[in-house]
């Protein structure tokens, strides 16, 4: 786990880094382009005041008047914003399309820009002088509108691009969060998978040992029983009852030796196609013969298959509705459902259900908490269900009854 | 003491009047030249100092040190605060030379009763107009001014 949070962390910093890097990158892009246009328009002005200072000494020449009706020409362009004549600083001339707004920046430079409400404002100042020697200047502030669609492009696609690139890195670094999640959740199954057919082995292992040397006595007592009996006095009944109780107690010995060897014991798998209609139909003769009879009832979709080994989900199926049955319950619902791409046997009971101590050891063999069970019955289930490719997990609580889910 | 009030009220009342019918012919926000004045109210009228457009907000107030000020505020429209004559009242804006020696002021912000409204910009771009259009409301090229020659 630790692992992951670094994990996490460097991710979380990578995309940090990575939306940091895009918006800087934009927001420079952003700026280049407006400070192009900018001077752009700067150079425009430039060209511009040389013209209207050539335009406007000729005008002079003529009187001031051509040269105020010249710059009233000039006005009527929708891109200007105001017009201004000086003569030797003092104002001569002006007209405003916003009700007495004429800024007049332009004391001395002779292109000049300003923001205002309108958008960057250029201002051009031609310098002229008359025929007599008197200073004129003339002023013109105007604005290229384009130039504030360029700017506000460029503004719309930086933060869209930031966006765009800050939503790809999200995905990007969700994707891979989800993905090392995954592969950690797999590592963590494959491990306990591992951990879990080691102990297989292990049990395996002594379960062979006991039954090498417990099966040979056995049969050796097994056989001296079988040459006693024929000398036994039958009308003796006390006799008769020890003997019998000893036959009992053999083959009881013997069925737990072959349960341990079922356990320990390689499954073989053959799989084929199940109707799950005619599956339940052959199934009944065996859950009749169990030893408890509850309630069974079994549900599923119509016409519904599937492909596995028939003997196994047999015996799967009865040892967990005979687990049920030998702890208490009286009804049991089996309930097939497909999901995703997973059949699910879902097989509730209304017994006295699992405690939530219990239930994590439910499945380990050996480990049993009724009183005559041998902790054998849901251990080889679970290497049943394994064996199958599926998984099986219990959900219960204690006085609610249990429910087991094996998916295949 | 009755009858020197009263000559003096008549007399603001005449200099406000023929205040409020001198114009200057051009004239402009020059952003360089902003002060402030304090005073009351003196009187109130509407005229078209820009051409055609709108009717302007004009005031005559006479301020503390009792001189007496033209205020030019905005397009009546726009001034949606109560005013009247008496009304104690704080102008920022632009001060202007004119011909006669009036005092012009054009209104950049005004404060009456607590409350400020802001008409200009720094540069004096007039809040009303519309944002991003030359000429605004009114005709295209717009009234502006004229100057004297």
């Amino acid at each position: 786990m630790k692992i992951t949070a670094k994990y996490i962390a460097i991710l979380f910093a990578l995309s940090i880094f990575s939306i940091g890097f895009f918006y800087i990158l934009n927001l420079s892009n952003r700026r280049a382009v407006e400070a192009s246009t900018l001077e752009l328009a700067v150079s425009e002005g430039k060209t511009i005041e040389k013209v209207l200072g050539k335009a406007a000494v000729g005008l002079l020449e003529k009187g001031e008047i051509h040269l105020v009706n010249f710059m009233d020409e000039i006005f009527a362009n929708d891109q200007v914003v105001y017009v201004a004549i000086k003569r030797s600083g003092l104002l001569l001339h002006a007209a405003s399309k916003y009700e007495g707004y004429l800024p007049l920046e332009n004391e001395f430079q002779a292109v000049k820009t300003f923001t205002s409400p309108l958008g960057e404002i250029i201002e051009v100042a031609a310098a002229i002088k008359d025929h007599s020697g008197q200073d004129f200047s003339a002023h013109i502030g105007y604005f290229f509108s384009a130039i504030g669609e360029i700017r506000n492009a460029a503004k719309n696609n930086f933060l869209l691009l930031t966006a765009i690139q800050a939503a790809i890195v999200l995905i990007i670094i969700i994707f891979l969060s989800s993905f090392n999640q995954q592969m950690l959740r797999k590592e963590i199954e494959i491990q306990k998978q591992k951990e879990e057919k080691n102990k297989f082995q292990e049990i395996s292992l002594i379960t062979a040992g006991i039954n090498h040397e417990i099966r040979n006595p056995l049969n050796s007592l097994y056989l001296s029983y079988q040459m006693l009996e024929p000398l036994l006095d039958h009308a003796n009944q006390e006799a008769v009852f020890h003997s019998n109780s000893l036959k009992r107690e053999i083959k009881r010995i013997q069925q737990i030796i072959e349960r341990f060897s079922t356990l320990s014991q390689a499954i073989s798998v053959r799989r084929e196609e199940i109707d799950l209609q005619q599956f339940f139909v052959d199934m009944q003769p065996v859950l009749a013969g169990m030893a408890m009879r509850p309630e069974i009832i079994s549900r599923h979709e119509p016409e519904m298959k599937i492909t596995t080994d028939r003997s196994l989900l047999t015996q799967i199926i009865a040892n967990v509705v005979n687990n049920a049955a030998e702890a208490g319950a009286s009804r049991i619902d089996i309930v097939v459902a497909a999901q995703k791409d997973k059949t699910v046997f879902s097989i509730k009971d209304n017994g006295p259900g699992i405690s939530k101590e219990h239930v994590k050891y439910i499945f380990d063999p050996f480990v049993t908490f009724k009183a005559r069970g041998s902790g054998i019955g849901l251990a080889l289930t679970k290497k049943m269900v394994l064996q199958l490719g599926g998984r099986i997990e219990v959900e219960s609580a204690e006085g609610r009854g249990a429910e087991f889910r094996i998916y295949l | 003491m009755n009858r020197k009030k009263i000559f003096f009220s008549f007399f603001l009342l005449l200099t406000s009047i023929s205040l409020l019918a001198q114009t200057p012919s051009f004239h402009y926000f020059d952003h360089k030249k902003l002060t402030d004045i304090q005073g009351q109210v003196q009187s109130i009228g509407y005229e078209e100092v820009y051409g055609k457009k709108s009717e302007f907000l004009m005031l005559s107030i006479l301020s503390d040190d009792q001189r007496l000020f033209r205020v030019e505020v905005c397009p009546q429209w726009f001034f949606a605060t109560d005013i009247a004559v008496g009304m104690k009242i704080r102008i920022h804006g632009s001060l202007l030379q004119t011909s006669d020696d009036t005092l012009y002021l054009i209104a950049q912000e005004i404060s009456i009763k607590g409350e400020s409204i802001t008409l200009r910009d720094s540069k004096g771009f007039p809040l009303w107009s519309r944002r991003g259009q030359p000429g605004g409301h009114g005709n295209r090229k717009g009234p502006g001014g004229r100057g004297k020659r």
